[in-house]
């Protein structure tokens, strides 16, 4: 390769890098947690969940506290949402709770995260 | 430290999947780099040219199985890493049906293709090259369908993933054949003269192939600092280290141990195959932090 067709692949290369240097996101983030991570709420909370910024399919959503797992109503299928919502079936014990998840994004990226939160009486 | 944070959450299962994963991977790119090796040099004596071929033929068996192992393995995951949930239908379904499954589709038929690297070259010229070598396209789109690279731009971000591939597949076909080389006496001129057009055609494919991972990377994580502040960019940062380490090896080889190797020094075939087996294992090495790196963590952060 002359060193003219390598300075052109180059300077070629180095223009594309600068034309398209912003963040690639391909697939969903988390977005946010109900109730946020590390937050504290008072009583039993309506709703736990999580959103994206893209749909996501959930395959695991387990809230665990002091009583061992919480059971949960209205658990949403494996059906692609970017809101996942669930209510927790009876009332929750004051303590520390840990929300464990995992899903599929669109782009065949499997997904995992943790997130918890205090309940006060 | 954030790769430190990664790691902690790491179950069994996951630990297994990415092993089965790294084991893909090296299967994978071993079975396409002893197409790429073959096509590289035709005039390969005998029985290297079989051993070779071999060695790739297995190698994408390995690697047939391994992604079929990945399936159930992957169900479970989503399931919460347990064994009912690798055989529940509507996850193996889920699996299978999304991106994943595309992968698995392409990487088995690619790698099926391969085995025509078996084909006799002179009874049916250019057919067993062919159908291989087609293998090892399909085998390499198998690989931009899952992940960032299957984001937009697809067809740069596709296109860069395939050349890193392709360079990285003959650099590690390349191992086997050239330490079988290399055990020839020192000056056989046949070996002398493969491991010297080597170096000449490693030196444009290690540039492909740092070339294309560096834009990658950056066009990935969106700039410099999340190499460092984000357990994506860690591991990363690691595979980078472990490639200049082999790098430096590829550089010893071809400018001290290959001309001495020409030039008969009778220590020569030890020294040099002991350093191909060193790359070996950085080899091994960069695979298992690269399933770590597209396993458990994301350029998102």
């Amino acid at each position: 390769m002359t060193m003219i067709t390598r300075n052109t692949l180059l300077s070629g290369l180095a223009a594309l890098l600068l034309a398209v240097a912003t963040p690639l996101l391909a697939h969903e983030g988390e977005m946010g947690q109900v109730p946020n991570d590390g937050s504290t709420v008072q009583g039993t909370p309506e709703e736990i969940g999580i959103h994206f910024d893209g749909a996501m399919r959930i395959t695991q959503f387990d809230v665990t506290g002091p009583q061992g797992r919480v059971s949960l109503e209205n658990q949403p299928g494996n059906e692609s949402t970017e809101e996942y919502r669930v209510r927790p079936a009876g009332s929750m014990e004051p303590g520390s709770y840990e929300v464990r998840w995992r899903g599929l994004a669109r782009d065949g990226h499997m997904m995992s995260d943790t997130f918890r939160f205090t309940v006060e009486d | 430290m954030a790769w430190l944070s990664a790691l902690a959450g790491v179950d069994a299962w996951t630990v297994a999947l990415m092993l089965v994963t790294a084991g893909f991977h090296a299967g994978a790119l071993l079975a396409a780099g002893a197409v790429l090796f073959r096509l590289a040099f035709p005039g390969l004596p005998d029985p290297e040219r079989r051993a070779v071929s071999r060695t790739g033929a297995v190698a994408a068996w390995v690697a047939i199985v391994l992604a079929l192992i990945q399936w159930p393995l992957q169900a479970g995951y989503l399931g919460g890493g347990n064994v009912s949930a690798a055989f529940d239908p509507a996850l193996l379904g889920m699996v299978f049906e999304g991106a994943q499954g595309t992968r698995l589709v392409l990487a088995g038929a690619g790698l099926l293709l391969v085995q025509a690297i078996l084909l006799d070259a002179r009874r049916l010229p250019g057919v067993g090259y062919g159908l291989s070598l087609g293998g090892v396209l399909l085998a390499m789109l198998a690989f931009v369908q899952v992940g960032h690279t299957a984001g937009e731009p697809r067809v740069l971000l596709g296109g860069l993933l395939i050349l890193h591939l392709l360079a990285a597949a003959f650099w590690i076909g390349s191992l086997w054949p050239l330490y079988r080389l290399a055990g020839q006496p020192a000056a056989d001129p046949a070996a002398a003269r493969i491991l010297d057009r080597f170096g000449r055609i490693a030196l444009f494919a290690v540039g492909l192939l740092v070339l294309a991972g560096a834009v990658l990377a950056v066009l990935l994580a969106g700039g410099v600092t999340p190499l460092f502040t984000t357990a994506w960019g860690q591991f990363l940062l690691a595979k980078v280290l472990l490639v200049a380490l082999l790098l430096l090896l590829a550089a010893l080889n071809k400018w001290r141990l290959v001309p001495a190797f020409s030039r008969g020094d009778t220590t020569a075939p030890r020294r040099l195959r002991r350093s191909i087996a060193v790359e070996g294992v950085l080899v091994a090495a960069v695979l298992g932090v690269t399933a770590i790196l597209t396993g458990i963590t994301s350029p998102n952060g």
